[in-house]
């Protein structure tokens, strides 16, 4: 059965991107299909960790939005840029960079029924044993809808007080829309912190499972987005921790 | 279809935020109907038979769920299957109408973690 996943944190700058990444990452080294779709259409990043440049993309979803591709002619096989033995697959689905035409569906919107039938769709023609959607922060239309259709949903927050209230908004918007599998994953955790004791007290407060609590790392800091951490630091913490991470999603 | 035409078409239809308002079996019905993209009336019933006892539909209830989607313009029927019909989206949701839909207040921030 495959399996649609949403990456989601209320608000930016929390790891989404980086997480969605390398768990991708992850899934494809034990060998699944995986498709990511960068869905954070005003706020594009994504391709970056994959290495995938404006001239490299030959269609966006954007393009798809606007009736002028199939999906899966905006879907990039990226498995090659990770330069690692990966038994899988990754593709990649990018929004565009380009200003004009981020501009362009801020002014005209689209259809939300077509971004579902594209996730669909790329479940279907690539086969795919998982779908990564990596979101905008807050909730907007296009996460909601995201959040609705997934089997597993995982909320990503920082130890920062401004975080915890707007994660409580994004759990409760989940349990509504009854997505079947839910995890928190607390990202850039001082190292000086008691993880286990911030893993309980997230767990108490949502009421939901914790699947990883992250330190804050400088070798993640230094890397940049210039590359799938996973794959430069196999040994690392952060490392272990995203793979107990995929392993909770896809429980 | 004239340009008319088709922005009317367009002003009808569900958003995703409409999803959170609705009642618990319309929610999960659209929901499985979005995931499967379309059903028939048999795969539907067959469906909502399983759903957990609050929100099991049974024949009658199926039936007049569907009629008041429909009528709303929420579904479509093409031939024999049953399609969710979304509005054409205007960016920008307005927060107010979200912070309404989570009726409960956020859970109150923990003190601060480190002592
Ligand atoms: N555990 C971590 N330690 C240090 N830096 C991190 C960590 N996780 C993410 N980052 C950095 O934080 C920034 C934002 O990450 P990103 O994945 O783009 O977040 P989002 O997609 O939520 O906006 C990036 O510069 C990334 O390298
Ligand atoms: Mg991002």
């Amino acid at each position: 059965m495959s399996k649609i996943i949403s990456i989601h944190s209320f608000r930016g700058g929390t790891g989404k991107s980086n997480t969605t990444a390398n768990v991708a990452t992850l899934l494809a080294m034990e060998g699944k299909r995986v498709g990511v779709i960068d869905t954070d259409i005003q706020s594009p990043g994504i391709h970056v960790l994959f290495g995938l440049t404006e001239e490299d993309m030959r269609h966006s979803l954007n393009d798809y939005l606007w009736g002028k591709c199939d999906i899966k002619q905006a879907a990039h096989d990226v498995t090659a840029s990770l330069r690692a033995a990966i038994p899988g697959k990754v593709f990649l689905i990018p929004a565009s960079i380009k200003a004009g035409e981020i501009a362009r569906v801020l002014r005209e919107g689209y259809d939300p029924g077509l971004l579902n039938d594209g996730f669909q769709d790329l479940v279907e023609d690539l086969s795919l044993d998982v779908l990564m959607i990596d979101t905008h922060p807050g909730l907007n239309e296009e996460t909601l809808l995201s959040i609705a259709i997934s089997d597993a949903l995982a909320v990503i927050l920082r130890p920062d007080q401004q975080d915890y209230q707007g994660t409580g908004v994004t759990v409760e918007v989940a349990r509504k829309l009854g997505v079947p599998r839910m995890v928190l994953v607390v990202n850039k955790v001082p190292s000086s912190f008691d993880f286990e004791r911030i893993r309980a007290q997230m767990k108490q407060i949502y009421n939901c499972d914790v699947a990883g609590v992250m330190p804050h790392s400088d070798e993640m800091m230094t890397l940049a987005s210039a590359g799938i951490f996973a794959l430069r630091y196999p040994e690392h913490p952060v490392t272990q921790t995203l793979k107990e991470i995929a392993a909770q999603l896809m429980a | 279809m004239g340009r008319t035409a088709r922005s009317r078409a367009e002003e009808v239809g569900i958003t995703p935020l409409d999803l959170l308002d609705l009642p618990l079996p319309l929610r999960k019905l659209l929901i499985l109907l979005l995931r499967r993209r379309e059903m028939s009336y048999e795969e539907l019933q067959a469906a909502t038979t399983q759903f957990g006892p609050e929100e099991r539909l049974n024949s009658t209830e199926l039936e007049a769920a569907l009629a008041g989607l429909m009528e709303r313009g929420w579904l479509l029927r093409q031939g024999e299957h049953y399609r969710v019909h979304f509005r054409r989206l205007d960016r920008h949701i307005p927060a107010e109408s979200l912070w309404r839909t989570v009726e409960q207040p956020n859970p109150t921030a923990p003190p601060p973690i480190d002592d």
